[in-house]
């Protein structure tokens, strides 16, 4: 009886010291090995569909892979670092924005509205592109397309009078600043206008974004090979945004604090997040747990340098990190070697698929592809 | 009187045939009801099981035979006709076998034949077979626990559905019974049904529904999980707590729940009464955990009686991979008791990576002879070059302080041959060089110091360098062989110890007289790229003229004449066909003074070539040709032939030798290679008769 009742208070104690966690259900979708995936209604049929790379998967079981296109795939890669949907050519489908690191060319992929493959239209050759983020680059509520190469290359939709997609994209070029592996958007200095983040420093947004030689270059930090995108954000919620980014294609994930110093001069210090793990590719900031604060969610891109990363061979992970107080606390979410675990890919997506209010998370890359089918809370 | 012998004939083959027709199947099985007729009941044993399912059905009533021979034989029958059918039939057979043995397990069937039955079914029952048959007998209180292991055993999701449908008749200790069957299958759709048992059932039930349903990994179960091993009585403690952390595992198997797992693992851990459950949380921990894992391990063995889960942890801290993990296992090092030290040092060895190198090199070391023994013997396994430096360190320590030479130096000095040997098989050629090096110099046994000569002289380092000085210093030239000293020497070089490295090979090139020590040489010098400089110090002649290929039969030997030979004009042209020849002048590049013909004249067969070079000494006087071709060759010195091989052969060094003599000033050579098919090569050197290059300049 003793030891029943001092177990009982310790179950007490375990249950209260520890947060509430997220809880996830997890399972293989297909057996594809592209890094790039997003979910939105391919078919337009009310109902949430799974999208990656060359192929996609009809909600609301995401049993049957219809195949999207050949992609082109060279030394364990696939030209396909994006998958961002969009629709290009106003017909009311989404379409794909992509491009890759071997193919030199920022591309779009029309939706047939069926279940035949679609045709992919190239819109120009950058070079080798990172990844393609979506930032909007004119603060005009839609989002422009920046397939991350050196310079700076924004490609604008050309849209309608209606605001539908026209099939054309207007292409402008950045000459500032001195890009490098890593990419963000956002606003750093407050203005309300979106910067861009370069791994060696930012371009400071000037009035009218289209008057590309007044963009002001900031070389003021060195991210090394940062993830894409680099995420801007108030981490400390001092009224200044800060950064966060990870190693892409080394250990480490951190935020930069921006600061004023002497004079009002601007200031970064670094913070570690993570030491000790590696191949931070792609972020993203989400309410995951409902609370009405962000959450940073990321995870390892596996074999990002087929297997010559550092840290390259160790475990994958898929995480949230709660933000506090400049805090960041991990919850792992998947773990373990890359036959058993998933990592986050290069371009992995968020969004609520099965309609239970609580946002899953469809996780690409060469380890296979993930659905984690947010589940709330568990049972402590 | 012929056609009635033909009819006598004919009536004895059809009397053999019918003699000799195969027994009926009514046969065989009067063959098995013979009971105690040896022959006879082996002819059936062999003969029925390939007579398929009809066999299988008169086996049937044979089963209730009261003599046990018969009996006996009828269940081996039907056991073969199984594997028969199992092996060689087709579906309809198969099918028709399994309805025999259904037959055994119905309601009216004799109790030795429902026995039967329940030991064949798991043998022909498949997915799409009902098996109320089974649930039914579930309820029968003689037949319920055969038929429990048979569903266990038949596996199937009909056989789980039975098992399942058995709980609600069952008693506490059936329902335990089938509840521990239900946790041997992969979960389904029956895990809402158990659901209720975890809260109505007694303990004892509870905990074996907790074991079943744990297998879902379903983090819903928890709260229930930690009620149950609560609330659990001592006899099926260890049957709740061993589903509390069934569940965990399966939770960190289905992947999505870590977190929920990791803590379920930490629960467990610091609340479960038994080792063995303590354990399993030790190992689950490791096996699907990170670093975070570690600290809590070691907080569990520093409890008191907390060692005798030490295996456990030392299982799972193998478990962990990653650097971070690494660097938590490096952390708990410090703190860790004497025991425990050792078996992570052991770790370190077979897992080496460089966040564990300053603690092996710190345990190599240490006062505790346990811990420096396993310092040393995981240093020995890690195959890296940074151990070669602390066993160097050992080795060199114990001589400066002038240690007497003792066992355990010994022991490290062959830990170090074992390193040695590992480095060169993981491809480490300087880490296992290093490591000779150091054997070669705490050597004390000439055995040993030869050994170490053997693998210095297979990974030349540069740090060898002092130790050819030495032997060469000592006359020893026998002890390292010149490919060995040549290569120390240019690895000397390429280190930044230019001006050491060019004096001995200075020292070596005079002691290239032979044939053997001249190849070892030029062998080394090739793998380092292009070097005519080397192969004129060899006393090659690196550059001639040439001229062909001349149309040629093997046949002709050295007999035609081709170019007006031996008195030939650099000038001349020659015809061959509808192309005109003409000399071309080559020079080789190679560190043995080597031509590809292939490469000067062109790729043909059935040919000869000319090759021609003046060459200018000091002071004439006896001097020996020394020459290699592919194929045959003929050398003419000043215009008399001095060398002639019509031969088939591919290219070496100094093949062919003669002695002659030159003058001083301008001496003439001019050879003729022959081709007869494949390769096509040529080289030619000049040494004085002690075999040291002759010096002379080429004219050109």
């Amino acid at each position: 009886m003793s030891r029943i009742m001092l177990c009982s208070v310790f179950f007490c104690t375990v249950a209260l010291s520890d947060p509430a966690v997220l809880q996830f259900e997890k399972s293989r979708i297909g057996t594809a090995t592209f890094e790039a995936a997003s979910i939105f209604d391919v078919n337009n049929d009310g109902v949430k569909d799974l999208f990656s790379g060359g192929f996609w998967y009809p909600g609301p079981d995401f049993k049957t892979a219809h195949k999207v296109a050949e992609i082109r795939y060279e030394d364990t890669y696939y030209d396909d670092f994006s998958n961002i949907p969009v629709d290009v050519n106003g017909d009311g489908l989404l379409d794909i924005a992509t491009g890759g690191w071997w193919g030199l060319t920022f591309q779009w992929r029309e939706n047939p509205g069926g279940t035949g493959e679609w045709a992919t239209h190239n819109v120009a050759e950058v070079g080798n592109i990172e990844r393609t983020c979506a930032c909007d680059f004119d603060n005009d509520g839609h989002e422009d397309f920046i397939p991350v190469v050196n310079p700076v290359q924004v490609f604008k939709l050309v849209r309608d009078e209606t605001g539908k997609g026209t099939g054309k994209f207007q292409q402008y070029t950045l000459t500032a600043g001195n890009g490098g592996h890593g990419f963000g958007c956002g606003d750093v200095n407050g203005d309300g206008r979106n910067d861009i983040l370069l791994a060696g420093g930012w371009l400071e947004a000037p009035e009218d974004p289209y008057k590309l030689d007044a963009w002001q270059w900031h070389a003021e930090f060195d991210l090394g090979s940062a993830s894409l995108p680099i995420l801007v954000y108030d981490v400390n919620k001092d009224g200044m945004n800060d950064l966060i980014y990870g190693a892409a294609h080394d250990y480490g994930l951190w935020w930069l604090e921006q600061s004023r110093g002497e004079e009002g001069k601007r200031t970064w210090t670094r913070h570690d997040i993570e030491k000790d793990r590696s191949q931070f590719h792609d972020l993203q900031l989400v309410d995951l747990d409902n609370d009405g604060a962000l959450e940073l969610v990321t995870g390892k891109r596996y074999y990002g340098h087929n297997g010559h990363d550092p840290g390259a061979n160790e475990p994958l992970g898929l995480y949230y990190y709660k933000i506090e107080n400049g805090t960041f606390t991990r919850f792992t979410i998947d773990y373990g070697p890359a036959d058993k675990a998933s990592g986050a890919g290069i371009y992995f997506w968020v969004d609520d698929v099965d309609g239970n209010g609580w946002k899953d998370i469809l996780a690409p890359g060469k380890e296979g592809l993930y659905l984690f089918l947010n589940k709330g809370f568990a049972a402590p | 009187m012929k056609s009635l012998l033909w009819i006598l004939l004919l009536v004895l083959n059809v009397a053999a045939a019918a003699s000799l027709s195969a027994p009926t199947l009514d046969m065989l099985v009067a063959d098995v009801l013979s009971g105690d007729d040896g022959p006879r009941q082996a002819r059936a044993r062999q003969l029925l099981p390939i007579r398929g399912p009809d066999a299988a059905w008169k086996m049937l009533p044979l089963l209730d035979d009261p003599s046990p021979a018969v009996s006996f034989t009828a269940m081996r029958i039907l056991e073969d006709v199984i594997h028969e059918t199992g092996f060689r039939g087709g579906m309809e057979e198969q099918a028709r076998v399994a309805n025999a043995v259904f037959a055994l397990v119905v309601p009216s069937a004799s109790d030795r034949q429902k026995e039967a039955g329940l030991r064949l079914l798991p043998y022909v029952a498949s997915e799409a077979h009902p098996l109320d048959v089974l649930a039914a007998l579930l309820r029968e209180e003689a037949w319920r626990e055969p038929a429990r292991a048979c569903l266990e055993h038949v596996h199937t999701r009909n056989a789980l559905g039975a098992l399942c449908q058995g709980l609600g008749a069952a008693d506490d200790p059936f329902k335990m019974a089938l509840l521990r069957s239900i946790a041997t299958f992969e979960p389904g759709g029956e895990a809402a049904g158990l659901m209720p048992l975890l809260e109505t059932g007694s303990p004892a039930v509870q905990a074996a529904a907790l074991r079943a349903l744990a297998r879902t990994g379903d983090p819903a179960l928890t709260p229930h999980a930690r009620r149950i091993c609560a609330g659990v009585s001592p006899e099926s403690a260890f049957d709740a707590w061993d589903g509390w952390l069934r569940l965990a595992d399966a939770m960190a198997a289905r992947g999505g729940c870590w977190e929920p797992a990791m803590r379920t693992y930490r629960e467990i851990l610091e609340t479960a009464p038994h080792t063995l459950i303590q354990g399993g949380a030790i190992a689950g921990l490791g096996r699907y955990g990170d670093a975070a894992g570690v600290p809590v391990i070691a907080q569990v063995l520093a409890r008191e009686g907390g060692a005798v889960l030490e295996p456990a942890a030392m299982e799972a801290f193998r478990s962990l991979a990653g650097r971070e993990a690494r660097l938590a296992l490096a952390a708990l090092y410090p703190e860790a008791g004497t025991t425990m030290k050792v078996a992570l040092l052991g770790l370190f060895g077979d897992q080496y990576a460089p966040e564990y190198a300053g603690l092996l090199a710190e345990g190599a070391h240490h006062e505790d002879a346990g811990i420096r023994s396993a310092a040393r013997g995981a240093l020995e396994r890690t195959a890296s070059p940074e151990a070669v430096e602390v066993f160097r360190a050992i080795l060199e320590e114990a001589y400066v302080q002038g240690q007497e030479w003792n066992p355990e130096l010994e022991d490290a000095l062959g830990q170090l041959r074992s390193l040695a040997r590992k480095l060169r098989q993981a491809g480490d050629g300087n880490g296992a060089g290093r490591a000779w090096l150091v054997v070669y110099r705490s050597a004390r046994e000439d055995t040993v110091r030869r050994e170490a000569l053997d693998g210095i002289r297979a990974n030349p380092v540069p740090e060898a360098f002092d130790v050819v000085l030495d032997l060469l210093a000592a006359g020893d030239l026998d002890s390292l062989p010149v490919d060995a000293m040549v290569g120390i020497a240019q690895n000397a070089i390429a280190s930044g110890r230019a001006e050491e490295g060019r004096n001995l090979m200075a020292e070596i090139m005079v002691k290239l007289t032979t044939t053997d020590a001249v190849n070892a040489a030029v062998g080394v010098m090739r793998g380092r790229g292009p070097n005519p400089g080397f192969a004129r110090a060899i006393g090659a002649v690196t550059r001639w003229h040439f001229v062909g290929p001349f149309p040629w039969n093997i046949s002709e030997g050295f007999s035609p004449v081709f170019i007006g030979e031996p008195d030939i004009s650099l000038d001349g042209a020659y015809t061959v066909g509808e192309k005109a020849l003409h000399w071309q002048a080559a020079e080789s590049a190679d560190a043995g003074g080597l031509f590809d013909l292939f490469g000067v004249i062109g790729t043909v067969e059935q040919s000869v070539a000319f090759a021609y070079a003046r060459i200018e000494t000091a002071e004439g006087g006896p001097a020996k040709i020394l020459a290699g071709s592919d194929d045959g060759l003929r050398v003419w010195v000043n215009g008399a032939v001095v060398l002639e091989n019509d031969v088939d052969r591919g290219y070496a060094l100094d093949q062919d030798s003669a002695d002659v003599t030159l003058q001083a000033g301008v001496n003439t050579l001019l050879a003729q290679i022959t081709q007869r098919a494949g390769g096509w090569a040529f080289g030619l050197r000049l040494t004085r008769p002690d075999g040291a290059p002759f010096p002379f300049t080429l004219v050109p």
